[in-house]
């Protein structure tokens, strides 16, 4: 490998590996630590060798440490191929380029994949917060390639670049990132997007976030208690819904055995009998939160399904591909609808199922209570009641229970949450006989009054469940009202009596639900800008035809205009000066120069005045004056007073060239 | 005779391509200094590292546009954004920038000529990381703010002669080594090469070449004692010669003149060797070597004749004559 | 005429106005050219000597004599010819008979004005005589030193085209000037009023001295003392660095030089009665301060007034 003369700087190798780690950050934080702590380590070595000078390592321990690092990353993520790892992947090699980081055509290239390594992160989290690592990413990666070039002029010039200004390099890095919004944006908008993906998504956890399970079991739910971050959010095209028919359905689950609800594969693939629409349907739409899964949350009953998604026989609508970015999708409920006046009998068999040996009191209770309430409403009725009048608490302090669970919560405990009240409902109403289903996904929201949208939180997650009744249909019947009322009233902060962790106050709360405001707008209009949302945004601009061809000739031009309008403002732009003083000089200088007073190669300020004053004499006391003023205050030993005096008369001053007929008018 | 060689003597095809691309460029714009860079002049083009970022900028975009992520997107954008700009820049760093002037002064033969271009912003924009390019040779220079500042373009020599420099190139890739934007000129000033010195030439030629040599000029001050003659007003103390006035009983002073060196000419037939060229670098030998001495001579070629004289620019002019010969 | 008590230092006021009365004396024997007079001027109180280069008869020597009238003081006129030695000008010990010993006699050089008439008609040994008492402010004679009188000004002059029999001055002796200067033809309208008009060397005659010798040094002492903006400062460094960086010089201007444009600045400015100095001031004086400092190369068939135009022409003014 050459070398060059001179080792390579360490300011020009300190930004580079300073943008290498600001676009590493998020990643680093998602690799196991021991990874990510031999990479900080790498860049560690890299400024250290910068400082004193080391020499880089032979060409086999290069190759053996990257090797190493590779297998490194085999070994710990391999079983996980995926996005993650491929991320990792990629920070890892770039610590490995640290060793060969002595040649320009390196830290650019390190430099340079910074961006790719920034715009790989937006893959696992493109929340609002990330604008600022975006902008910070790119900036330091600018000023690095600002350095770099640096480096590589002095390497000619011979320039000493022993000690740049810092902070100057940042306001150029800032500068340059700003200046490159113009092109961004026009392309953002513009840029045909695809409508179909060109490979499929591959599957896997978002940095460790999650909405709900397409299973439950008792706990599954209470993690998300916890998470006060968005699920999504709903805007009504008239008024929402009153927050106790806030329930936004997600999966179904129709298998219990003993532990755990499960969904059903016959009556997830079934296709949906067609709700139709009437009078009383509710019109939304929803900005979903990626959450790795393939069900859409929908008020009951759904008419129709977002496009590439179907709506299943309990209907759930599920999308084809897992959520993996936001989604927004629009929906049309009817929530008057009945659900199967007829139950089929092989759906009535698993909605009664019960697993073999379990809950014996569960079951002798509800023996007893179908002898005492033959009607079905009644029975349930009473089982409310129960839950109601009897010592049942609503708490997430729950008690890990044994074999025979229901029976330990309905006799023993009687603390829970959702989900014990949901299953263990459902458990007394199959055992009395009456079919079953649980329901999860989430419950009520947070309504933004001057955002005009609901946000649902991870913690409004909720568990409820369906029974079916002669005429009804599919009813739904939320246990955990009877229990607690204000859960369903009022949401879930007002069901856990206390605050849930120290932070969580009442101006915290509002902070959160102000910075809400701002996500939602980002996700409407940047994340959400789809190719839908493109065509209409084009069509409101009064673009007749949107298709993707044409969308692409539009973005041409645009595009051709925005690269005219910054070359004008580069080129056009005449030098301008910090000195106020100078800046009205050159602003009287451009006037001149309009009446055709033009400044020779070295004419001295006074000289140029005194040529004008010979072209106008009119105004030669005026320029005089003007003279005297600036020869005062930008040569003068006490240009106090002087320089204002200047400014205040040259904004005054009109040139009036003797040959225009004004100069007549004002002799 | 004078040559305006180009450089790379060979009228292969790559004389003739220069030729064509010299002529469609004249066409443009003026290509010899003094001028001054416009939009016609300048051309701009990735830099590699410039298609490297582009290739990375197109993995990203097709990535970004798979996963409908609109982040990514964005900063695929920005990308994009920059480099637009860095274009601009790169063009603005070169746009009305002003090349005057060109010389070199003589070097001899196989030495580098540095060959001087002034370069001004004619609109006190700073204009950081210039490069003027001559064949394979680069050199760079910031131009901080609006004086004139020379940039010295190394150039090798080969032939005695006039020459041209031929095409130079200045180019810059600021402010990112994203694009390079360059400009072809031809400074037209030619520069002098002196003919190369014999490495051992043989002793310089004594004796007049001439009949009966020389009337030498007068010196009336030498380093040598000349002659006593009587004290006048205004001799200065320390050339009274003491002794003698005390035998003489009269103040007399001591009168200098200096050296009467024999007289030197050189020519072409007094050097000892077969082919001009060789004769020429020995007959240079020789008027270094004479200078260096202090000598005063005469240089015959043909029917020039240059001296007798002496000193550096008797020197120049010998050289100059031995080199347009 | 200067009074005989020793006086106090004059206020500023007073100095500039003693100032603009010797720059009017002056202008009204030369007329219509006061650029020039403002250059002599300058080049006394920036405490150098001033070269007159120009063809006879456009009033060299009566510049020179005007000048040297109204700055007052004892002054010398020296008329070069070529048999002139350099006792003629340093002043000669005289041995003397009677008590053996040697006398000083000083020459003319020992005077606050000397006029060097046609300096180019003397031998190089003489004058690098006056060259050297004008570089060391004083004479060494057979081993003794005598320090010429202060404020000590030379002006000479020197006809560039009669080259016969004259040995102009050596390029490397020419920076012992401060400025080099021209006169030129007078306009139309002067050259008439010089026709009608009585001869003005007759005023002359009766020139009253307005300075003296203490007052031009109080007045080297203002000019050295005026403030120089930074601007100022970057043209002058400017102007230096484009005369280094000129294709057609063999070698740019010396930091001494640099120095020297400075100080002479100032003093223009001093004699314009300006209490700063302009880039204006630099500007003026440049021409005369570097035109006879740069040594054009000969391959590039530009005289020194040529690359000073194009200097100033190409260097922006800050």
């Amino acid at each position: 490998m050459k070398l060059p003369e001179q080792a390579i700087p360490l300011h020009t190798v300190g930004w580079t590996v300073a943008a290498m780690l600001v676009a590493a950050l998020p990643h680093l934080a998602a690799m196991p630590t021991g990874l990510a702590v031999l990479i900080v380590a790498a860049a560690a070595w890299r400024l250290a060798a910068a400082h004193y000078g080391w020499r880089p390592p032979p060409r086999w321990l290069r190759i053996l440490l990257t090797l190493g690092a590779v297998a490194l990353v085999v070994f710990t993520l391999g079983a996980l191929w995926g996005r993650r790892t491929a991320a990792t992947l990629l920070c890892v090699m770039l610590a490995a380029k640290m060793f060969e980081l002595f040649r320009i055509r390196d830290l650019r290239m390190v430099a340079s994949v910074c961006f790719f390594l920034i715009a790989t992160q937006f893959l696992f989290n493109e929340r609002l917060f990330y604008l600022v690592y975006l902008a910070t990413g790119a900036m330091v990666a600018v000023v690095a390639l600002i350095q770099i070039q640096r480096y590589e002029d002095s390497t000619l010039t011979g320039r000493n670049t022993a000690d740049p200004d810092h902070r100057s390099l940042i306001r150029q890095g800032a500068v340059m990132v700003m200046a490159a919004l113009p092109v961004a944006l026009t392309l953002f908008v513009l840029f045909p997007r695809l409508a179909q993906p060109l490979w499929g998504l591959p599957e896997q956890v978002m940095d460790g976030r999650t909405g709900l399970s397409d299973s439950m079991s008792p706990g599954s739910i209470a993690n998300l208690f916890l998470d006060d971050s968005p699920a999504f959010r709903a805007e009504f095209d008239d008024q929402p819904p009153p927050p106790q028919h806030r329930y936004w359905r997600g999966p179904v689950l129709w298998h219990f055995d003993g532990n755990t609800w499960r969904q059903s594969q016959f009556a997830s693939r079934q296709p949906a009998i067609p709700v139709p629409a009437d009078s009383d349907t509710i019109r939304y739409s929803i900005q979903l939160e990626p959450h790795e899964q393939r069900w859409l949350f929908v008020l009951d009953y759904p008419v129709n399904a977002p496009a590439e998604a179907h709506i299943s026989l309990d209907y759930q609508v599920v999308d084809q591909r897992p959520v993996t970015s936001l989604k927004q999708y629009e929906m049309v409920s009817n929530p008057d609808f009945i659900d199967m006046p007829e139950l089929h009998e092989s759906l009535q068999r698993q909605a009664l199922s019960l697993p073999p040996e379990r809950n014996p009191r569960t079951l002798d209770r509800a023996q007893e209570l179908r002898e005492r309430y033959p009607d079905d409403r009644e029975l349930i009725m009473a089982v409310l009641r129960w839950f109601n009048e009897e010592e049942f608490y609503y708490s997430l302090e729950t008690t890990p229970t044994g074999r025979h669970g229901t029976d330990e919560f309905l006799f023993d405990l009687r603390v829970g949450y959702c989900e014990h009240y949901a299953s263990a409902f459902a458990i007394l109403m199959r055992a009395a006989g009456i079919p079953t289903r649980v329901v999860t996904g989430y419950q009520g929201g947070f309504w933004q009054p001057n955002g005009q949208y609901l946000l649902v939180r991870q913690s409004d997650a909720h568990a409820w469940t369906e029974v079916w009744l002669e005429g009804s249909g599919w009813t739904r019947v939320d246990p955990t009202s009877a229990v607690a009322p204000e859960r369903i009233e009022q949401g879930s902060r007002s069901a856990v009596g206390h605050s849930r962790h120290m932070l969580d106050t009442e101006w915290l709360r509002t902070l959160r639900n102000r910075y809400d405001r701002f996500q939602h707008l980002w996700n409407r209009w940047i994340l959400g800008f789809d190719a839908e949302r493109q065509q209409r945004f084009l069509e409101r601009l009064g673009m007749p035809d949107t298709r993707p061809g044409t969308i692409a000739v539009i973005m041409v031009v645009a595009m051709a205009m925005v690269i005219a309008a910054i070359t004008l403002v580069v080129l056009g732009r005449s030098w301008r000066h910090r000195d106020p003083l100078l800046r009205a000089w050159h602003r009287l200088e451009r006037r001149l120069h309009r009446t055709g007073v033009r400044r020779t190669g070295g004419e001295t300020p006074l000289e140029l005045l005194k040529h004008a004053a010979g072209i106008m004499p009119d105004q030669a006391a005026e320029l005089e004056r003007l003279a005297e003023h600036f020869g005062k205050a930008r040569y003068g030993p006490d240009p106090a007073g002087h320089a204002e005096l200047f400014i205040e008369h040259s904004k005054a001053f009109k040139p009036v060239s003797p040959n225009e007929p004004g100069a007549l008018n004002s002799v | 005779m004078a040559q305006t060689a180009a450089p790379g003597n060979r009228p292969g095809l790559k004389n003739t391509w220069q030729r064509l691309v010299e002529s469609w460029l004249r066409r443009r714009a003026p290509i010899h200094p003094p001028l001054q860079l416009a939009y016609r002049q300048i051309f701009i083009l990735p830099t590699r590292f410039g298609w490297m970022l582009g290739l990375l900028m197109g993995a990203m975009l097709i990535g970004s546009l798979n996963f409908n992520n609109n982040l990514g997107l964005l900063t695929t954008f920005i990308v994009a954004g920059l480099g637009v700009n860095s274009m601009l820049l790169a063009f603005r760093n070169l746009h009305k920038l002003a090349i005057r002037g060109g010389m070199a002064n003589p070097v001899h033969a196989g030495q580098t000529a540095h060959y001087q271009l002034s370069l001004q912003s004619t609109d006190e924009r700073p204009r950081p990381s210039l490069y003027v390019r001559h064949e394979v040779k680069r050199v760079g220079i910031d131009i901080d703010d609006s004086s004139a500042v020379s940039i010295t373009v190394p150039l090798l020599t080969h032939q005695r002669g006039w020459h041209r420099p031929g095409r130079m190139r200045i180019e810059t890739t600021h402010p990112l080594g994203l694009f390079r934007a360059w400009a072809w000129f031809w400074p037209d000033r030619p520069y002098l090469v002196w003919p190369q010195p014999a490495e051992r030439p043989p002793p310089l030629p004594e004796g007049g070449g001439g009949p009966g040599g020389r009337e030498q000029r007068h010196q009336v001050e030498g380093e040598d004692f000349y002659s006593l003659r009587q004290w006048r007003e205004g001799d200065p103390l320390h050339r009274i010669a003491w002794k003698a006035s005390q035998r003489h009983q009269d103040l007399l002073s001591r009168e200098f003149r200096e050296e009467q060196a024999p007289e030197l000419v050189l020519t072409l037939d007094r050097a000892p060797a077969r082919d001009l060229e060789s004769r020429i670098s020995i007959v240079t030998a020789w008027v270094l070597q004479a200078e260096q001495l202090d000598r005063t001579w005469t240089l015959q070629l043909g029917s020039l004749e240059l001296g007798p004289d002496h000193g550096p620019p008797h020197r120049k002019r010998c050289l100059r004559a031995l080199a347009e010969l | 005429m200067s009074e005989s008590a020793p006086r106090r230092p004059a206020r500023p006021e007073q100095l500039a106005a003693d100032l603009a009365r010797a720059r009017a004396a002056v202008n009204e024997v030369i007329v219509d050219k006061p650029e020039v007079v403002d250059l002599a001027f300058s080049a006394l109180l920036a405490g150098g000597h001033l070269l007159i280069e120009d063809l006879p008869g456009v009033g060299k020597t009566t510049l020179a004599q005007a000048l040297s009238l109204a700055v007052g003081g004892n002054w010398q006129r020296i008329q070069f010819t070529s048999d002139m030695l350099p006792a003629d000008i340093v002043g000669v010990s005289v041995f003397r008979r009677d008590d053996e010993s040697f006398e000083f006699r000083p020459g003319p050089v020992f005077a606050n004005v000397v006029l060097a008439d046609e300096i180019n008609r003397a031998t190089p040994r003489t004058q690098s005589a006056l060259l050297e008492a004008m570089a060391e402010g004083q004479v060494t004679v057979d081993g003794q030193t005598h320090p010429l009188p202060r404020p000590f000004f030379v002006i000479a002059t020197q006809n560039p085209l009669d080259l016969t029999g004259t040995y102009p001055l050596p390029d490397s002796q020419l920076d012992r000037f401060l400025l080099r200067t021209r006169i030129g033809y007078p306009s139309a309208a002067e050259e008439r009023r010089l026709l009608v008009e009585p001869d003005r060397r007759s005023l002359l005659e009766s020139m009253q001295p307005v300075l003296d010798p203490e007052r031009v040094g109080e007045l080297i002492d203002a000019a050295t003392g005026l403030h120089v903006a930074e601007p100022v400062l970057d043209y002058i460094q400017a102007l230096i660095a484009a005369s280094r960086a000129h294709a057609a010089v063999q070698a740019g201007l010396s930091p001494r030089a640099s120095l020297a444009l400075i100080q002479c600045a100032r003093a223009h400015a001093l004699v314009r009665q300006q209490d700063f100095c302009l880039p204006d001031n630099v500007k003026q004086v440049f021409p005369a301060l570097a035109a006879h400092r740069l040594q054009p190369l000969a391959e590039s068939g530009m005289s020194g007034d040529d690359i000073v135009a194009d200097i100033l022409a190409n260097t922006p003014v800050p």
